[in-house]
This record gives C-alpha cells, sequence and structure tokens, in this order.
C-alpha cells in the first residue's frame, strides 16, 4: 500500500509544467520567475511576491518595496499577472517610525478613470511633534490630491505613480506648506475590485448626473 | 557535519550580507521620494530571473517545533516540507536545533531533486498573542538550508503581527508555573 502512495506522488510532481510569470504591462512584462502547475485554469488567483528591485535592477533602495502579482490567466508558457498591490517592508517601515516624531496615517479607497477601486495607504512623518489639526490637514491634501490623480488616470498609470511615489512627491510638496516634513510615503496600496464588463459604463452613467 | 570551517563562515557571511540587504540604507532625504521617469522599463536580461528555479522556504520556528515548508514561488505548490518531530524521538527535543538541522537539510534534499536551484527564506515565529521572537531552532535552519548548496534570495520575517488583539493568554497575573 505505502509503495503505491509514493509513485503517484512522484508522478504529480513529474506532470507539472514549469511556466514563466511575467509582471503586468504597467511593470513592462517583466519574467518575475518560473511556478510549476499541473493544469492551466487552477493557478488563476495566485500571488507572486517580488521587489520592486528584482523588476528594475536600478535602486538598491528598491529592495525595500514589495510587489503583489495575482497570475490572471495562463497562456501555453507563460502566465499573465496583474498587480495586486505593494507594500514598503516591515523593516523599512519599521526604520521609519521613530519616537518624538508624528505620523499622519491616511487610508481611502479610490476609483480610477477606467473603473478599479484601489485603498491606498498613505503614510507622512513629521520632524518633530504635529497636533492633530495639523494632522488632519495634511489628511485633507492627500484626499485632495489622491482623489484629482485616481480620477484622471487608468489603473496602470496610477499603480506606477504609486509604487515609485509620484503622488506621494506632490503630496509632499503640498503637505510641507502645513509643517516641516520628514517623510511621505504610499506604504501600502491594494486592488479592491476590478471593473466587471458592462459594469463601467453603468457607473459612467450614474455619475455623470451628479457631475 | 564534516563540513570544512571556511565554508561554514562563507556561509555565514552570505547570510549576513543578505540581511543587510534587506534593510533600508538609512533615511531618505527629507521625504522628496525618489526620482522617476514616469515609465517603466525592465532593464534586465530576458532570463535573468529564469536562470534559476526559484522556491520559497517557509521556517516556522516556534518553541515547541520547527516545520520546514518549500513552496514554489506562489506559495501554493508544496515542494517538500519537513518537520521537527520526523527527525527526533523526545517530544521536547522537536524544537531543537538539531532537529531544526535535519528536517532543513532533509526538506532541501528533496527539493534540489525537484530542481529548485535558488531560495527565498522566510522566517516565521508564532506571532499574534504567542512570542514575537522565532524559536531555538530558525537559526539552525536557516544555516542548513544556506549550506545545502543553494543560491539565497531574500531572508525575512514573516511573523504575523495583529493591528489589535484578543487578550494573550495567561491571566492578569501572568503564567505562574
Amino acid at each position: 500500500m505505502p509503495k503505491k502512495v509514493t509513485g503517484k506522488v512522484r508522478d504529480k510532481w513529474k506532470l507539472k509544467q514549469w511556466v514563466t510569470v511575467l509582471a503586468s504591462p504597467s511593470f513592462g512584462n517583466a519574467p518575475i520567475g518560473k511556478v510549476p502547475i499541473t493544469d492551466v485554469e487552477r493557478p488563476a488567483g495566485r500571488v507572486v511576491e517580488t521587489t520592486l528591485y528584482d523588476i528594475l535592477k536600478q535602486d538598491p533602495q528598491h529592495y525595500s518595496f514589495k510587489l503583489y502579482f495575482q497570475i490572471d490567466k495562463v497562456d501555453g508558457e507563460t502566465a499573465y499577472t496583474i498587480l495586486k498591490g505593494h507594500e514598503f517592508s516591515r523593516e523599512y517601515l519599521r526604520s521609519l517610525i521613530r519616537r518624538g516624531s508624528s505620523m499622519s496615517d491616511f487610508i481611502k479607497d479610490y476609483k480610477t478613470k477606467d473603473g478599479y477601486v484601489v485603498r491606498v495607504y498613505t503614510i507622512a512623518l513629521s520632524q518633530g511633534r504635529m497636533n492633530s489639526s495639523k494632522k488632519h490637514e495634511i489628511r485633507m491634501i492627500v484626499d485632495k490630491i489622491m482623489e484629482e490623480r485616481a480620477a484622471s488616470l487608468t489603473y496602470d498609470q496610477f499603480v506606477q505613480e504609486t509604487v515609485l511615489q509620484k503622488l506621494a512627491s506632490d503630496v509632499y510638496n503640498e503637505a510641507k506648506k502645513v509643517t516641516r516634513l520628514r517623510h511621505v510615503g504610499v506604504r501600502k496600496a491594494k486592488l479592491i475590485s476590478r471593473p466587471q464588463p458592462g459594469q463601467v459604463e453603468q457607473v459612467e452613467v450614474l455619475a455623470a448626473p451628479a457631475a | 557535519m564534516g563540513v570544512p570551517e571556511e565554508e561554514l563562515k562563507a556561509a555565514e557571511q552570505e547570510e549576513t550580507e543578505l540581511e543587510g540587504a534587506g534593510e533600508p540604507e538609512g533615511e531618505e532625504e527629507a521625504g522628496e521620494p525618489v526620482e522617476t521617469t514616469g515609465q517603466i522599463t525592465p532593464s534586465m536580461g530576458e532570463d535573468e530571473a529564469l536562470k534559476e528555479k526559484w522556491g520559497v522556504v517557509h521556517i516556522y520556528s516556534s518553541y515547541n517545533n520547527t516545520i520546514v515548508h518549500i513552496t514554489d514561488l506562489t506559495g501554493a505548490e508544496t515542494i517538500s516540507f519537513s518537520s521537527g518531530g520526523r527527525h527526533v524521538k523526545a517530544d521536547r527535543f522537536e524544537a531543537s536545533p538539531y532537529a531544526a538541522m535535519r528536517s532543513a537539510s532533509a526538506a532541501s534534499e528533496v527539493a534540489k531533486v525537484k530542481g529548485i536551484t535558488a531560495v527565498h527564506i522566510k522566517v516565521r515565529a508564532v506571532g499574534g498573542t504567542g512570542p514575537r521572537t522565532p524559536g531555538p531552532g530558525a537559526q539552525a535552519a536557516i544555516r542548513a538550508i544556506a549550506r545545502s548548496g543553494f543560491r539565497i534570495g531574500r531572508i525575512e520575517d514573516a511573523t504575523p503581527i495583529p493591528h489589535d488583539t484578543t487578550r494573550k493568554k495567561g491571566g492578569r497575573r501572568g503564567r505562574r508555573a
């Protein structure tokens, strides 16, 4: 009996086929790695974790930005992905937060031009202590900028700007008028929902009279 | 054992270097984030990421056991698995560095046969309401993996840390053994 079982297990592994996982088109379809699969349907939804450095190979600082790619569909030898979200690595976030300086954290969902809903976690750290009205002011600025940008960008563009901290630098330039800031960053972002075919139009119709 | 000291040292050095790479290089200058070109283009060679077959070693190290679980990059496909209890007889030795070393090398042996050439390591303590520091087996397991000939990528801490929790067990006056 045991013999039979081990035979089965070995067979299973041999049946697996290695497919190449590509990053989403917004990251230039860079190859991330290889993943063994048994059939084409099952791997959809699996998430591959990588760092921004592994894709760009430029700045070692990029090691502290984690990217999550979710496998969307498998076609032949390649698996195509979408960006599920990104995150600061735990050590990096820990190194930013320190005693004697305040942090203003803001979390909200935004809808991009093409109907993707993204939850954006923005963090602003000051040089000294901030009182709550200043924190509130910064949150208002973050919300204003994110709202504007999300509405005018597609998901791919929005993701690029959040991951590369371009949005964060926009926020920094605006928010430094409120208080002296040490760091502003989008510490985390995740995809909440994707537009279903047909649903997009409906949303636009609903939105039009309101505007 | 029987591994020459130099090799051991080399493995250790590699470990520390890699750990260093994960850390950020000081703080960013006054929050001015990285300058961006706007367009992301991959600058690596086509086959750079595909030369090796990467796996992920999940090391779960508690005070009662050490579990070494090697998976693919997604974590959905198991490649090999071993735990402390498979290599020692007594329950109290399951978390020992020796058991961890044995299970790590057993798991990596199987993974090598299956064609894995490089690994990322994720070390996990109990977390949650439990201890946040890995048990005695974690170090030994990492070293055994490093010595077994894999290329090592990232080594990171994957301990689940709650943002708020239920009450830690033991009661108000702590555990009174």
